[in-house]
């Protein structure tokens, strides 16, 4: 490289040309250098605003080119004039601005040294942490939100150094969220100061929550300033918390009445219209089949979103408006289940154990992306793993969907959750990019529509993803329409009223053994006696209506369950939002301690209130050296007890060790029991959300 | 004429040095130029209460619970009320815990004071500057020193043990429990080889004890070469145990083990708190008497238990400070064996020691000798304290040969890798040696990689 001339030299001395270029080729490095000036100038500029250096740079370059050749071109005169007079003081500075830019490539060199050294480093050290962010969605959605998960989190990824980290949990059902979400995330408030040693939450506060349905967004309390809560989130008066920003739905699925293969195999017509007008219609089709439905089998509304979106049609169906009978029809006894997973994850283990037939009888009612992940064998929620769909026992169970213009269809909307004390810009960028991705890479790719109910065209090549073009190869065209509508979901409180109506009102007195013993280890699950037993009386009164009645009783020789004064005791009363947290605090507070008090006396104590009742003891099932003199005092409960009560209904619940069969529980049982009904039930590994409302359906 | 590349002439070196002057004030700017204020909802932190951050509570008789509610109804050294303490439960699973816990530490928030941490996530907290150092904990001899050290980081002490955890034998009435590992996996015995931390943890006691001593475990970083000629070999050696004696242990977590052993499978690998449930399970019972035994593992058993550390972030971080003080005292320690069955983090809690620390001189009490609380007729303490004499014993013997897991900041990423490669290796779908040292040796730094 020669270099320009340096120093102060002669000013006098006429330029000299010594380059021997042509005159136009001189004016084009000219105009050259001036665009490559402004270039630089207008990039940085840019960039300070945009942050993309190279794109602003091209774009820069590409307008300041195209306005330098129009005026070449449209105004040559007046261009090379401009040229003129910008070129004599350039011609007279050349030498300074050409060592300028000498410096300045240095510089920008040694920058660009340092950055590479700085990666290069970065490369050879160990990964960040990565940023942890926290997912909460319906049961249903599970699996699909973990499979995209998993990938945004790898596509995250830099260097091999993941960027995030996505834990996604599912939701205990839209009543339970309803406090969780007022009582910032705690299950229950404290039950006074005097007991407000523990709280339990929800599991991890939510980053993103993806909800079934808007309706069940709109349902959650919002807005309040969150007044009276203390403790570790309690904040500054004035600003919501959590605060919710609704940002679009992922997609859709619309709600189906799947039945299984012979009885699909009756109904199934060729030249039938895929979606029925109404629901009414479909189940009329599917009687005329010679097809005699026992139930539709449904999860639990207060469990589940998916549910409650789906009863307002099924109420519709029958033409005797008999909502009772409906609400019957729509929750089987043994089909009892939380969620949707949970229903057909039963199925699918029924499957697997090759012991019996599908049910022809029965239709379930589910979303259809549940249904395709479980034709497809796909997980079930986190019990049911993943299996071969096209292996025999697994195609024989297989569901087929049916469609109605009433049904429903769940919009999933993506909301971002932001929480006092944990609202940081970092984490505010990763929901973003959640999102976005999201965008990109939307569920279609897991089993929904896109948000017009279309099922779209399967990537090519792409293998690795479950789209629901899949299933309908498998189902068929004329079964799974290629489009449907988007029914919305009804209001959740709406919904929720409708099945109160339509429910018998239960009472229930909860009487929870504290003595000492409940403090040992519980049968089946880890923990106490105690934490299990009150977790599964949590699941179920969380789960009871306003119109049903709730009351606590806590009995042992240190705490007498017919004594007000007795901490853990809460008066029967209407189970509305209060009763139930003023039930739920004791139950979360109440410690184990004193010797057992024999389980006759504190049935006997108890104080049950007239009517139709049901009593449900919680017991480890104690021991009959704690309860002497067990045979008369059953016949005092069956007899002179009785007659006190003869709307009573007594339901022992087990924790273990004791099982149904020992003493003193079996004669208690005997006593007080339903005529061959259930009063005995041993607490198993199964959720307790589960075991809480196949209890409660029993009840109803 | 040669060619100039440096300037000549003042001019020339003041428009050199302003350009290069240029450009690094313009990359100045663009580096530090602030970016606008982001409106975060900011947490209230003016509070003197304690918050105690951990999983649901499943000791027995609540223990922890109760030793909260102890806080709380006592008094300082100065006869002050105890700040108000409350624990909050996040989850019965660990990695949900972890996630609360380490989302609300990153984001800075002063929710917590006192973290309840599985001793894998010292390096990472303390390295992201989620701990403040623990410099006023008194009796560290006291501690069991292999328990300790899992609460250090580069020489601080961030954490103390809660409760320690290390892998036991359970025996049945009548079975001579084997000396040497060849012998324990070749029975009937149940371990922990479903695909949770478990498999990590039952894989790792296996390479210690066949061949991989020292290796992948604490702060030494293996090198490929021990991962490929020790560490896989003691895995591919496992994998034919895995579809003969071991083939239902894939199925099993540590409920299922006990279940297992319960309903008549003749040994099983477990942490201490399975003692007290099958103490308690009828089938394991005659009369007082208990229908098994318990030992240590025979050879190395990894460390696993839980710390207590303080939020870099608490507000009252002196109190914070006490309160893990308080829980990992003596009196608390003795109350979580013996009441709460956690195996404990000091020597004293068991009636021992630092140098007076044989598994034969264990001497503890039964729970109620320790409350005072009487028991109502009939009732018995479960475990009684021979029992729980029993237990201290193995968990002293088995402490003597327990490793920590590999301390690494990012534990999570290395264990998910991990059992990867062993499920893996134990289906025999193709994974080698190279592959197996390649994964796991990325999975320590935290990079991505499947075998």
């Amino acid at each position: 490289m020669t270099g320009p001339h340096g120093g102060d030299g002669d000013r006098s001395r006429p330029p000299q040309r010594q380059d021997g270029l042509p005159d136009w080729l001189r004016r084009l490095l000219q105009v050259m250098l001036l665009d490559l000036c402004s270039t630089v100038i207008v990039s940085i500029g840019v960039t300070l605003v945009h942050g993309v250096f190279w794109l602003n740079a091209v774009i820069s370059l590409l307008v300041i080119a195209l306005v330098t050749g129009g005026l070449f071109a449209f105004y040559p005169d007046a261009a090379h004039a401009v040229l003129e007079r910008v070129s004599r003081p350039l011609k007279w500075g050349g030498a300074a601005l050409a060592w300028c830019f000498a410096g300045a490539a240095v510089m920008a060199l040694v920058l660009l040294a340092g950055t590479g050294a700085y990666r290069l480093r970065e490369n050879a050290s160990a990964c960040g942490q990565p940023l942890e962010l926290r997912v909460l969605t319906a049961p249903e959605t599970l699996t699909p939100l973990r499979a995209a998960a998993a990938e945004f989190a790898n596509d995250s990824e830099d260097r091999g150094c993941r960027k995030y980290s996505v834990t996604v949990v599912p939701e205990a059902g839209p009543v339970p969220l309803y406090d969780g979400f007022r009582l910032l995330w705690r299950r229950s408030e404290p039950a006074d100061q005097g007991h407000a040693d523990a709280q339990q939450l929800f599991g991890p506060q939510p980053d993103i929550w993806i909800p079934s349905s808007k309706a069940e967004y709109d349902f959650i309390p919002k807005g309040s300033p969150q007044t009276g809560a203390r403790g570790m989130a309690a904040g500054a008066a004035g600003k919501a918390d959590p605060y919710f920003r609704p940002r679009g739905s992922l997609g859709s699925s619309p709600l189906v009445l799947a039945l299984f293969t012979k009885a699909h195999e009756s109904v199934a017509d060729p030249i039938a219209a895929p979606i029925a007008p109404n629901t009414a219609g479909l189940l009329k089709r599917i009687a005329d089949a010679g097809v005699k439905l026992r139930a539709v089998a449904r999860p639990v509304p207060e469990t589940s979103a998916a549910a409650l979106a789906v009863t307002p049609a099924l109420y519709n169906a029958t033409p005797s408006g008999d909502n009772r009978g409906d609400e019957r029809f729509a929750e089987p006894a043994d089909l009892v289940a939380p969620d949707a997973v949970s229903l057909l994850c039963r199925f699918r283990q029924q499957a697997a154990a090759q012991q019996s037939e599908p049910p022809d009888d029965i239709a379930v009612a589910v979303p259809e992306q549940v249904l395709h992940d479980y034709d497809m064998g796909r997980p079930l929620g986190d019990r049911c793993g993943a299996v071969d769909a096209g292996s025999a026992p697994y195609a024989k169970w297989r569901l087929h969907p049916y469609y109605a213009t009433d049904l429903p269809t769940l919009d999933y909307p993506f909301v971002q959750v932001r929480w006092r004390g944990q609202d940081t810009r970092e984490r505010d960028a990763a929901v973003s990019e959640f999102h976005r991705w999201l965008e990109r890479n939307p569920l279609t790719s897991q089993g929904l529509r896109d948000d017009r109910g279309v099922i779209p065209a399967v990537h090519e090549g792409d293998t690795s993803h479950f789209y629901l073009s899949r299933l309908q190869e498998v189902v068929g065209n004329r079964v799974m329409p290629g489009v449907v509508g988007l029914t919305p979901a009804a209001g959740v409180q709406e919904t929720l009223d409708l099945i109160g109506a339509a429910r018998p009102r239960v009472s229930v007195s909860l009487l929870l053994d504290v003595s000492g013993s409940m403090g040992g280890a519980a049968q089946a699950r880890g923990g106490s006696r105690l934490v299990r037993g009150t977790s599964f009386l949590r699941s179920l009164v969380s789960q009871l209506q306003s119109n049903d009645r709730v009351g606590l009783q806590v009995s042992s020789q240190a705490a007498a369950p017919n004594n007000p004064e007795t901490f853990g005791n809460v008066p029967q009363d209407a189970a509305s939002p209060d009763q139930k947290n003023a039930v739920a605090s004791r139950l979360q507070a109440v410690a184990s301690s004193g010797a057992d008090q024999p389980l006759s006396d504190a049935i006997a104590a108890a104080d049950l209130g007239s009517g139709r009742q049901n009593l449900i003891l919680v017991t480890d099932g104690q021991l009959p050296a704690t309860n002497p003199r067990i045979d008369s005092r059953a016949e005092f409960l069956s007899g002179e007890f009785r007659k006190r009560h003869p709307g009573l209904r007594l339901t022992v619940v087990l924790t273990g060790p004791a099982t149904c069969g020992s003493s003193p529980v079996r004669q208690i049982v005997a006593a007080l029991g339903p005529k061959g009904g259930k009063g005995c039930v041993p607490l198993t590994e199964a959720p307790e959300v589960e075991q809480a409302a196949e209890l409660l359906s029993g009840l109803r | 004429m040669s060619p100039r590349i440096l300037p000549r002439g003042r001019r020339a070196w003041v428009s050199a040095a302003a350009g290069a002057a240029l450009v690094l004030v313009a990359a100045l700017v663009v580096h530090l130029w602030p970016e606008p204020a982001y409106p975060g909802m900011k947490g209230d932190c003016d509070r003197s209460e304690l918050f105690v951050v951990g999983g649901t509570d499943v000791s027995l008789k609540n223990q922890r619970r109760a030793l909260i509610r102890q806080w709380n109804e006592g008094r300082d050294a100065g006869g002050r009320p105890h700040p108000h303490a409350t624990l909050v439960e996040v989850s019965e699973s660990t990695d949900l815990q972890h996630s609360q816990i380490k989302a609300v530490e990153e984001a800075g928030g002063c929710a917590y004071d006192v973290l309840i941490m599985d001793n894998t996530w010292t390096a990472q907290f303390a390295d992201s500057g989620y701990l403040r150092p623990l410099d006023g904990i008194r009796d560290q001899d006291d501690f069991f020193p292999a328990a300790l050290r899992t609460g250090k980081r580069d020489g601080e002490l961030y954490a103390v043990p809660f409760n320690v955890d290390v892998g036991l034998l359970y025996y049945r009435e009548g079975v001579t429990p084997p000396s040497a590992w060849p012998g324990l996996v070749s029975s009937d015995v149940a371990m922990q080889l479903a695909d949770y931390e478990g498999l990590t943890v039952n894989a790792l006691e296996a390479v210690w004890n066949d061949g991989g001593a020292g290796r992948l475990t604490g702060e030494d970083r293996p090198s490929e070469d021990d991962l490929r000629t020790k560490v896989y070999p003691a895995l591919a050696r496992l994998a034919p145990r895995a579809h003969g004696t071991l083939a239902p242990s894939r199925q099993y977590g540590e409920l299922e083990s006990i279940e297992a052993f319960a309903s008549g499978t003749k040994l099983m690998r477990n942490w201490p708190y399975a003692f007290s449930a099958l103490a308690s399970e009828p089938r394991m019972r005659k009369g007082a008497r208990l229908r098994f035994g318990v030992t240590a593992l025979p050879g190395h058993t990894v460390l696993g238990g839980q710390n207590l550390a303080v939020s870099k972030h608490s507000p009252n971080p002196g109190d914070a400070a006490d309160l893990v003080a308080f829980l990992s005292g003596t009196g608390s320690q003795r109350l979580l064996f013996s009441c709460g069955g956690f195996a404990p983090g000091r020597y004293s809690a068991l009636g021992l020691s630092p140098g007076h620390s044989s598994p034969a001189d264990v001497k503890v009490q039964a729970c109620s000798s320790l409350t005072g609380q009487p028991l109502g007729p009939g009732e018995t303490d479960v475990p009684d304290a021979n029992q729980l004499a029993q237990l201290g014993r193995a968990v002293v013997t088995a402490l003597g040969r327990a490793e920590p897991r590999p301390v690494t900041p990012h534990y999570s990423t290395f264990t998910s890798t991990f059992r990867g490669c062993v499920q893996k290796i134990f289906d025999r779908a193709g994974t080698d040696a190279e592959s197996f040292a390649e994964a796991v040796e990325r999975s320590l730094d935290g990079r991505t990689a499947s075998c």
